[in-house]
Protein backbone atom coordinates (compact mmCIF):
# COMPACT_ATOMS: atom_id res chain seq x y z
CA UNK A 1 0.00 0.00 0.00
CA UNK A 2 1.36 3.89 -1.07
CA UNK A 3 2.16 6.13 1.82
CA UNK A 4 -1.01 7.69 -0.37
CA UNK A 5 -3.23 5.40 -0.03
CA UNK A 6 -2.72 4.88 3.44
CA UNK A 7 -3.24 7.99 4.18
CA UNK A 8 -6.56 7.97 2.73
CA UNK A 9 -7.29 4.68 4.75
CA UNK A 10 -6.94 6.67 8.00
CA UNK A 11 -8.98 9.49 7.00
CA UNK A 12 -11.74 7.36 5.64
CA UNK A 13 -11.37 5.72 9.54
CA UNK A 14 -11.55 8.59 11.15
CA UNK A 15 -14.75 9.34 9.13
CA UNK A 16 -16.40 6.51 9.49
CA UNK A 17 -15.23 6.69 13.49
CA UNK A 18 -16.15 10.24 14.18
CA UNK A 19 -19.95 9.14 12.59
CA UNK A 20 -19.98 6.41 14.54
CA UNK A 21 -20.02 8.75 17.63
CA UNK A 22 -22.94 10.41 17.94
CA UNK A 23 -22.88 14.12 17.21
CA UNK A 24 -25.37 16.40 18.87
CA UNK A 25 -25.42 20.04 16.64
CA UNK A 26 -26.10 22.73 18.62
CA UNK A 27 -28.81 25.33 16.91
CA UNK A 28 -30.19 28.64 18.52
CA UNK A 29 -34.05 29.38 18.01
CA UNK A 30 -33.81 30.75 14.38
CA UNK A 31 -31.71 27.72 12.95
CA UNK A 32 -34.79 25.38 15.09
CA UNK A 33 -37.31 27.32 13.68
CA UNK A 34 -35.93 27.01 10.06
CA UNK A 35 -34.66 23.31 9.57
CA UNK A 36 -37.09 22.02 12.06
CA UNK A 37 -40.22 24.07 13.39
CA UNK A 38 -41.32 25.38 9.73
CA UNK A 39 -40.27 21.87 8.07
CA UNK A 40 -43.24 20.40 6.55
CA UNK A 41 -42.13 17.01 5.08
CA UNK A 42 -42.50 14.88 8.23
CA UNK A 43 -44.52 14.61 11.15
CA UNK A 44 -42.34 16.11 14.01
CA UNK A 45 -42.11 14.75 17.52
CA UNK A 46 -40.17 17.52 19.42
CA UNK A 47 -39.27 15.94 23.18
CA UNK A 48 -37.30 18.85 25.18
CA UNK A 49 -34.93 17.03 27.37
CA UNK A 50 -32.10 17.96 29.72
CA UNK A 51 -29.66 15.54 31.41
CA UNK A 52 -30.14 17.33 34.48
CA UNK A 53 -33.78 16.64 34.14
CA UNK A 54 -34.60 13.38 35.82
CA UNK A 55 -38.26 12.79 34.73
CA UNK A 56 -36.80 13.43 31.25
CA UNK A 57 -33.96 10.86 31.65
CA UNK A 58 -36.74 8.21 33.00
CA UNK A 59 -38.94 8.80 29.62
CA UNK A 60 -36.46 8.88 26.75
CA UNK A 61 -35.51 5.14 26.80
CA UNK A 62 -39.57 5.21 26.47
CA UNK A 63 -40.20 6.95 23.87
CA UNK A 64 -37.09 5.16 22.43
CA UNK A 65 -38.52 1.97 22.81
CA UNK A 66 -41.79 3.04 21.16
CA UNK A 67 -40.00 4.36 18.06
CA UNK A 68 -38.01 0.77 18.19
CA UNK A 69 -41.59 -0.92 18.04
CA UNK A 70 -43.37 2.10 15.99
CA UNK A 71 -41.72 2.14 12.85
CA UNK A 72 -43.23 5.05 10.80
CA UNK A 73 -41.15 6.65 8.17
CA UNK A 74 -44.05 9.14 8.11
CA UNK A 75 -42.79 10.44 11.85
CA UNK A 76 -39.53 12.45 12.94
CA UNK A 77 -38.70 12.04 16.21
CA UNK A 78 -36.28 14.91 17.38
CA UNK A 79 -34.94 15.21 21.28
CA UNK A 80 -34.15 18.55 22.05
CA UNK A 81 -31.31 19.17 24.56
CA UNK A 82 -31.78 21.98 27.07
CA UNK A 83 -28.68 21.69 28.83
CA UNK A 84 -26.23 24.13 29.64
CA UNK A 85 -23.48 24.60 26.41
CA UNK A 86 -20.86 24.09 28.53
CA UNK A 87 -21.73 20.74 29.59
CA UNK A 88 -22.35 19.25 25.64
CA UNK A 89 -19.13 17.59 25.65
CA UNK A 90 -19.16 16.38 29.65
CA UNK A 91 -22.42 15.38 29.88
CA UNK A 92 -24.98 15.47 26.72
CA UNK A 93 -23.00 13.74 24.38
CA UNK A 94 -21.49 10.47 26.58
CA UNK A 95 -25.41 10.97 27.48
CA UNK A 96 -26.43 10.16 23.96
CA UNK A 97 -23.69 7.90 23.39
CA UNK A 98 -24.41 5.43 25.72
CA UNK A 99 -27.52 5.22 25.29
CA UNK A 100 -28.46 4.97 21.05
CA UNK A 101 -30.89 6.48 20.29
CA UNK A 102 -33.44 5.95 17.45
CA UNK A 103 -33.83 9.93 17.12
CA UNK A 104 -32.17 12.91 15.92
CA UNK A 105 -30.74 14.72 18.79
CA UNK A 106 -30.05 18.14 19.14
CA UNK A 107 -28.84 21.35 21.36
CA UNK A 108 -31.22 24.16 21.27
CA UNK A 109 -28.90 26.78 22.91
CA UNK A 110 -31.01 30.13 23.13
CA UNK A 111 -31.06 32.19 26.26
CA UNK A 112 -34.27 34.35 25.10
CA UNK A 113 -36.49 31.59 26.19
CA UNK A 114 -39.40 34.43 26.79
CA UNK A 115 -39.31 34.43 23.16
CA UNK A 116 -39.29 30.97 21.88
CA UNK A 117 -41.08 29.05 24.17
CA UNK A 118 -44.22 30.77 22.48
CA UNK A 119 -43.17 30.31 19.14
CA UNK A 120 -42.75 27.09 19.39
CA UNK A 121 -46.10 26.54 21.60
CA UNK A 122 -48.03 29.25 23.06
CA UNK A 123 -49.67 26.51 25.59
CA UNK A 124 -45.97 25.38 26.61
CA UNK A 125 -45.27 27.19 29.81
CA UNK A 126 -41.83 25.94 30.04
CA UNK A 127 -41.25 23.57 31.86
CA UNK A 128 -39.73 19.79 30.83
CA UNK A 129 -39.99 17.27 30.21
CA UNK A 130 -42.20 18.29 27.49
CA UNK A 131 -43.53 16.99 24.01
CA UNK A 132 -45.04 19.03 21.15
CA UNK A 133 -45.92 16.88 18.00
CA UNK A 134 -46.16 19.03 15.17
CA UNK A 135 -47.60 18.29 11.45
CA UNK A 136 -47.73 21.03 8.94
CA UNK A 137 -50.08 23.95 11.08
CA UNK A 138 -51.66 21.24 14.03
CA UNK A 139 -49.61 20.96 16.85
CA UNK A 140 -50.14 18.90 20.31
CA UNK A 141 -48.39 19.18 23.32
CA UNK A 142 -47.79 17.13 26.37
CA UNK A 143 -45.88 19.43 29.26
CA UNK A 144 -45.55 16.21 31.45
CA UNK A 145 -43.81 12.63 31.98
CA UNK A 146 -44.22 10.07 29.91
CA UNK A 147 -45.17 6.74 31.93
CA UNK A 148 -45.84 4.30 29.50
CA UNK A 149 -45.52 3.31 25.60
CA UNK A 150 -49.16 2.89 25.56
CA UNK A 151 -49.59 7.18 26.99
CA UNK A 152 -46.48 8.37 23.91
CA UNK A 153 -48.71 6.34 21.37
CA UNK A 154 -51.98 8.07 22.31
CA UNK A 155 -50.34 11.25 22.44
CA UNK A 156 -49.26 10.65 19.11
CA UNK A 157 -51.94 9.55 17.47
CA UNK A 158 -53.90 12.46 17.74
CA UNK A 159 -52.39 13.48 14.63
CA UNK A 160 -54.28 11.07 12.87
CA UNK A 161 -57.11 11.78 14.24
CA UNK B 1 -61.44 2.65 28.52
CA UNK B 2 -60.05 4.50 24.89
CA UNK B 3 -62.79 7.13 25.51
CA UNK B 4 -61.99 7.77 29.56
CA UNK B 5 -58.17 7.87 28.76
CA UNK B 6 -59.47 10.58 26.02
CA UNK B 7 -61.26 12.66 28.55
CA UNK B 8 -58.28 12.43 31.31
CA UNK B 9 -55.88 13.34 28.65
CA UNK B 10 -58.43 16.67 27.57
CA UNK B 11 -58.60 17.27 31.28
CA UNK B 12 -55.18 16.92 32.11
CA UNK B 13 -54.14 19.51 29.17
CA UNK B 14 -56.99 22.06 29.79
CA UNK B 15 -55.61 22.17 32.90
CA UNK B 16 -52.69 23.46 32.54
CA UNK B 17 -54.15 26.47 30.58
CA UNK B 18 -56.56 27.41 32.40
CA UNK B 19 -56.19 26.80 36.04
CA UNK B 20 -54.58 28.87 38.34
CA UNK B 21 -53.93 32.73 38.26
CA UNK B 22 -53.31 35.48 35.44
CA UNK B 23 -52.55 38.99 35.98
CA UNK B 24 -55.88 40.75 37.40
CA UNK B 25 -56.61 37.85 39.47
CA UNK B 26 -56.90 38.17 43.49
CA UNK B 27 -54.47 35.20 44.85
CA UNK B 28 -55.41 33.43 48.18
CA UNK B 29 -53.61 33.39 51.26
CA UNK B 30 -52.17 30.06 52.98
CA UNK B 31 -50.35 28.77 56.01
CA UNK B 32 -47.60 26.76 55.05
CA UNK B 33 -44.78 25.88 57.79
CA UNK B 34 -41.37 27.57 57.16
CA UNK B 35 -37.69 26.26 57.31
CA UNK B 36 -37.90 27.61 61.32
CA UNK B 37 -40.95 25.30 62.21
CA UNK B 38 -43.22 28.26 62.14
CA UNK B 39 -46.48 28.86 59.82
CA UNK B 40 -46.18 31.68 57.52
CA UNK B 41 -49.35 33.48 55.84
CA UNK B 42 -49.70 36.39 53.86
CA UNK B 43 -51.57 38.27 56.44
CA UNK B 44 -49.40 37.96 58.93
CA UNK B 45 -46.96 40.99 56.88
CA UNK B 46 -48.96 43.48 58.27
CA UNK B 47 -47.12 46.40 57.11
CA UNK B 48 -46.43 44.97 53.44
CA UNK B 49 -47.20 46.41 49.91
CA UNK B 50 -46.65 43.54 47.67
CA UNK B 51 -45.03 40.50 47.84
CA UNK B 52 -43.00 38.59 45.24
CA UNK B 53 -44.25 35.19 45.48
CA UNK B 54 -41.23 32.69 44.29
CA UNK B 55 -41.96 29.06 43.38
CA UNK B 56 -38.57 27.59 43.71
CA UNK B 57 -36.44 24.46 44.93
CA UNK B 58 -33.58 23.20 46.16
CA UNK B 59 -33.08 20.13 43.37
CA UNK B 60 -33.49 22.19 40.04
CA UNK B 61 -30.96 23.16 37.97
CA UNK B 62 -32.54 26.85 37.40
CA UNK B 63 -33.68 27.08 40.72
CA UNK B 64 -30.26 27.09 42.03
CA UNK B 65 -28.88 29.76 38.96
CA UNK B 66 -31.37 32.16 40.65
CA UNK B 67 -30.70 31.24 44.48
CA UNK B 68 -28.20 34.55 44.66
CA UNK B 69 -30.72 36.78 42.28
CA UNK B 70 -33.74 35.96 44.81
CA UNK B 71 -32.00 37.05 47.83
CA UNK B 72 -30.15 39.89 46.21
CA UNK B 73 -34.04 40.79 45.19
CA UNK B 74 -35.30 40.55 48.79
CA UNK B 75 -32.76 42.39 50.11
CA UNK B 76 -33.58 45.05 47.63
CA UNK B 77 -37.02 44.81 48.19
CA UNK B 78 -38.05 43.77 51.54
CA UNK B 79 -37.45 47.02 53.27
CA UNK B 80 -39.42 49.13 50.66
CA UNK B 81 -42.59 46.50 51.22
CA UNK B 82 -41.99 43.95 48.81
CA UNK B 83 -40.28 40.75 50.72
CA UNK B 84 -39.74 37.59 49.20
CA UNK B 85 -41.84 34.89 50.04
CA UNK B 86 -40.31 31.72 48.48
CA UNK B 87 -42.07 28.09 48.15
CA UNK B 88 -40.98 24.42 47.65
CA UNK B 89 -44.20 23.08 45.71
CA UNK B 90 -42.49 19.75 44.85
CA UNK B 91 -43.29 16.33 46.54
CA UNK B 92 -40.28 15.51 48.83
CA UNK B 93 -41.48 11.72 48.52
CA UNK B 94 -40.70 12.47 44.51
CA UNK B 95 -37.90 14.54 45.47
CA UNK B 96 -35.66 13.43 48.93
CA UNK B 97 -33.67 16.20 47.97
CA UNK B 98 -36.49 18.37 48.43
CA UNK B 99 -37.71 17.72 51.55
CA UNK B 100 -37.85 19.90 55.03
CA UNK B 101 -34.34 18.59 56.37
CA UNK B 102 -32.54 19.15 52.87
CA UNK B 103 -34.65 23.20 52.41
CA UNK B 104 -33.72 23.68 55.86
CA UNK B 105 -29.75 23.02 55.29
CA UNK B 106 -29.89 25.37 52.02
CA UNK B 107 -31.86 28.11 53.86
CA UNK B 108 -29.23 27.97 56.10
CA UNK B 109 -26.09 27.67 53.78
CA UNK B 110 -27.15 30.31 51.98
CA UNK B 111 -28.36 32.57 54.88
CA UNK B 112 -32.14 33.19 53.62
CA UNK B 113 -33.63 36.48 54.58
CA UNK B 114 -37.12 35.41 53.77
CA UNK B 115 -39.17 32.47 54.32
CA UNK B 116 -38.44 29.50 52.15
CA UNK B 117 -41.97 27.22 52.82
CA UNK B 118 -43.25 24.03 51.62
CA UNK B 119 -45.85 23.23 49.96
CA UNK B 120 -46.91 20.37 52.22
CA UNK B 121 -50.16 18.46 50.40
CA UNK B 122 -49.34 20.46 47.26
CA UNK B 123 -52.33 22.71 47.53
CA UNK B 124 -50.79 25.77 46.87
CA UNK B 125 -48.98 25.43 43.58
CA UNK B 126 -51.83 24.53 41.60
CA UNK B 127 -54.25 27.11 43.58
CA UNK B 128 -51.66 29.74 41.73
CA UNK B 129 -51.07 27.80 38.96
CA UNK B 130 -47.34 27.17 39.00
CA UNK B 131 -45.80 24.65 36.85
CA UNK B 132 -42.49 24.89 37.34
CA UNK B 133 -39.58 25.92 39.44
CA UNK B 134 -38.47 29.02 39.51
CA UNK B 135 -42.06 31.08 38.47
CA UNK B 136 -42.94 34.00 40.40
CA UNK B 137 -45.96 36.27 41.28
CA UNK B 138 -45.88 39.31 41.99
CA UNK B 139 -49.01 40.51 44.31
CA UNK B 140 -50.08 43.96 45.55
CA UNK B 141 -51.09 44.53 49.17
CA UNK B 142 -54.48 43.42 48.38
CA UNK B 143 -53.30 39.73 46.93
CA UNK B 144 -54.07 40.88 42.90
CA UNK B 145 -51.48 39.61 40.70
CA UNK B 146 -49.45 42.10 38.59
CA UNK B 147 -46.71 39.90 37.03
CA UNK B 148 -46.40 35.87 36.73
CA UNK B 149 -43.08 34.39 35.23
CA UNK B 150 -39.50 34.51 34.98
CA UNK B 151 -37.44 36.54 37.10
CA UNK B 152 -34.92 38.36 34.26
CA UNK B 153 -33.95 36.84 30.60
CA UNK B 154 -31.08 35.02 31.33
CA UNK B 155 -31.18 32.01 33.52
CA UNK B 156 -27.62 30.79 32.66
CA UNK B 157 -25.31 33.70 33.30
CA UNK B 158 -26.82 37.05 35.69
CA UNK B 159 -24.12 39.09 34.01
CA UNK B 160 -25.77 38.85 30.47
CA UNK B 161 -29.18 39.77 31.65
CA UNK B 162 -31.02 42.18 29.59
CA UNK B 163 -34.66 42.00 30.42
CA UNK B 164 -34.83 42.41 34.53
CA UNK B 165 -38.68 41.34 34.12
CA UNK B 166 -39.68 41.01 37.99
CA UNK B 167 -37.84 44.08 38.61
CA UNK B 168 -39.22 46.14 36.14
CA UNK B 169 -42.86 44.71 37.36
CA UNK B 170 -41.99 45.73 40.45
CA UNK B 171 -40.89 49.39 40.00
CA UNK B 172 -44.14 49.81 38.00
CA UNK B 173 -46.39 48.20 40.45
CA UNK B 174 -44.79 50.66 43.38
CA UNK B 175 -45.47 53.86 41.28
CA UNK B 176 -48.81 52.83 40.96
CA UNK B 177 -48.60 51.97 37.02
CA UNK B 178 -50.22 48.99 35.49
CA UNK B 179 -47.72 46.28 34.16
CA UNK B 180 -46.31 46.86 30.82
CA UNK B 181 -45.01 43.04 30.78
CA UNK B 182 -47.49 40.83 32.64
CA UNK B 183 -46.16 37.55 32.31
CA UNK B 184 -43.40 36.04 30.77
CA UNK B 185 -41.98 32.20 30.26
CA UNK B 186 -38.27 30.76 31.06
CA UNK B 187 -37.63 27.21 30.80
CA UNK B 188 -37.96 25.47 34.36
CA UNK B 189 -38.15 21.72 36.13
CA UNK B 190 -41.96 20.63 35.82
CA UNK B 191 -43.01 20.55 39.48
CA UNK B 192 -42.93 17.13 41.05
CA UNK B 193 -45.60 14.86 41.96
CA UNK B 194 -47.14 11.43 42.88
CA UNK B 195 -46.40 9.29 39.41
CA UNK B 196 -50.47 9.43 38.04
CA UNK B 197 -49.97 5.93 36.31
Amino acid sequence: MGRKAFGVTIVCLIFIFNNAISQVPVVDFSQFKEKYLNATDYIYVFNFWATWCKPCIEELPLINAYIEKNTDPNVKFVFVSLDDRDKLNSKVVPFVNKNKFNAEVIMLDDPNSNNWIDKIMVEWTGSIPATVLKYQTRKFLAEKKFYSEDEIKQFIDQVYH
Amino acid sequence: MKIVSLFLFLVFNSASIFAGLNPGDKASDFSLVNVNGKKVSLSDYKDAKGFIIVFTCNHCPYAKMYEQRIIDLHNKYAGQGYPIIAINPNDPNEVPEDGMKQMKKLAKKKKYPFPYLLDEGQKVYPAYGATKTPHVYLLDKDKTVHYIGAIDDNAKDATKVNQKYLELAIEEMKAGKAVTVKTTKAIGCSIKTKSKT
